[in-house]
């Protein structure tokens, strides 16, 4: 499969503790597999805020794709377009 | 309807006016105020609190959950208002209305309302106390 270019945007919590509001990546292959891996590699040694393991973000990490929350996003198959913004978000506490 | 996420709310007397005008068939009018209370959980002091959205998605997603819970319990019309930024101890933090024609479904559209709000729409909040400040935990919910 062919790789992309995708933009990650952090919000509140993560974006603080990571110290990142926005950056990109270049993944190996256009889906969600290759975009945790290459996440994983950029934030390196915080990567334990964003993921309980190697392969899985954490339950309290909210992901939207193109502006759209997905619900079950750790599905690793979900493929990915060139350009794509992937928004990384805490768990709202809004209210 | 009208959902919306800003630095300001508007004038409760304005959207009560507004949510009466959408139909004749009203018979009653729930109000939610969201206010910043002055003592966190961990009982320190609260100086205030701070809001932070998702500017494109916050807006979209409340509108989704009022059209959801007007369809839901066969209300009339439903208003949702959140503040960002800066909010003082005793400042407001959100209005919701609920018009419904009978008290009893609209109650618990209000219930359900608030509730979605807190755990749905991409608004996070940060709490200064006397001592410290920290982003306050959302919980997953089951949907």
């Amino acid at each position: 499969m062919k790789g992309c270019k995708v933009e990650v945007r952090f919000y509140a919590k993560f974006k603080e503790e990571l110290g990142l509001a926005l950056i990109q990546l270049e993944l190996e292959e256009a889906n969600f597999r290759s975009f945790l891996k290459a996440l994983r590699e950029r934030i390196g040694e915080k990567s334990a805020i964003l993921f309980r393991d190697d392969t899985q973000l954490r339950d309290d990490v909210l992901i939207a794709i193109n502006e759209q929350i997905v619900g079950d996003v750790k599905h690793p198959e979900v493929t990915l377009n060139n350009g794509a913004i992937i928004d990384i978000m805490p768990l709202p506490s809004g209210g | 309807m009208l959902a919306k996420v800003d630095e300001s709310l508007d004038s409760l007397d304005d959207l009560i006016s507004r949510i009466k005008e959408s139909s004749s068939d009203i018979g009653a009018i729930l109000i939610f105020i969201g206010v910043v209370r002055g003592q966190a959980k961990t009982g320190e002091r609260v100086l205030h609190l701070e809001y932070t959205a998702h500017e494109t998605l916050a807006p979209r997603v409340l509108e989704k959950v009022l059209r959801r819970v007007i369809s839901k319990y066969g209300i009339i019309d439903a208003i949702a208002e959140h503040k960002i930024g800066r909010v003082p101890v005793g400042g407001d933090i959100m209005y919701v209305l609920v018009a419904s024609r009978h008290r009893e479904e609209g109650f618990a559209a209000l219930k359900d309302l608030v509730d979605s709000i807190k755990h749905e729409v991409p608004i996070w909040k940060k709490e200064v106390t006397e001592q410290r400040s920290y982003w306050v935990e959302g919980e997953k919910v089951d949907p």
